[in-house]
């Protein structure tokens, strides 16, 4: 067996096993998306997620509009929809 | 799957006339802004899309930061919701600043009692204290879903 030969079999083999291994642990966690943490700063678009129109039966999403159109001083009044709901800290 | 979820940003929000403005549909494998994967999307989108069905309110979520003072934000932004705001749920989680707020409207908060909106709340804290983001909005959304019941004349 020469050098090159014992060198391969007993140094790279072992590197080999011992990359395949770390790639097996640590591959997919490189790949996959940084999951949230709290405290961490959130730095992404804000997104409003509404239910798909097609799906469910919502009067707005179907076309439909009021048949009287407000006037703008109804309009332009502080509205209030919200009465109730729950506020939370983590 | 029952179909995409409907995502807009804050700028482009529904009108206070009730109709809805620019939104977008995220084809599948395709991710909101990168806050979520495609996986974590369809748990979303079948949540929001089942409790809307089946209690026949409106279940919208935000996922952003809010400006302070945050309920008001929050407030403000079921005010959009237009002609649905008397029956809409809307869910709105500040991941950064840790903040997150259910506003119910006046039918919704009916059948909703501020006490479910709160255990809901608290459930949904627990996973987000955990980092499971997705898993909280979806628990709290079939809380409150369930909460509701299905819709009365039906």
């Amino acid at each position: 067996m020469s050098v090159t030969e014992t060198v391969l079999i007993f140094v790279g083999v072992p590197l080999g096993l011992y990359s395949l291994a770390a790639l097996a642990v640590y591959g997919p966690t490189a790949v996959r998306q940084p999951r949230y943490r709290p405290g961490r700063p959130w730095d992404h678009e804000p997104v409003w997620f509404l239910p798909a129109p097609d799906s469910v039966q919502i009067p707005s999403l179907h076309g439909h509009t009021p048949a009287i159109e407000a006037p703008a001083s109804v309009l332009d009044a502080p509205v209030r929809t919200a009465v109730g709901g729950a506020t939370g800290e983590w | 799957m029952s179909g995409d979820v409907v995502h807009t940003t804050r700028s482009a929000l529904p009108g206070a006339n009730g109709s809805f403005g620019v939104r977008q549909r995220i084809a599948p494998g395709e991710g909101a802004s990168g806050a979520f994967t495609p996986r974590q999307l369809a748990r979303i989108d079948e949540a929001l899309t089942f409790a809307t069905r089946e209690s026949d309110l409106l279940f919208s979520l935000f996922v952003g930061d809010l400006d302070e003072p945050t309920r008001a934000t929050a407030e403000e932004m079921h005010v959009k919701l237009g002609v649905n705001a008397p029956s809409a749920v809307l869910i709105a989680v500040s991941p950064g600043q840790r903040v997150l707020q259910i506003v119910t409207g006046a039918e919704a908060a009916e059948r909703i009692p501020n006490r479910v909106a709160a255990l809901a709340a608290l459930s949904m804290r627990a996973a987000f204290s955990a980092g499971d983001l997705t898993g909280g909005i979806v628990n709290g959304i079939r809380m409150l879903s369930d909460a509701a019941g299905v819709r009365p004349n039906r």
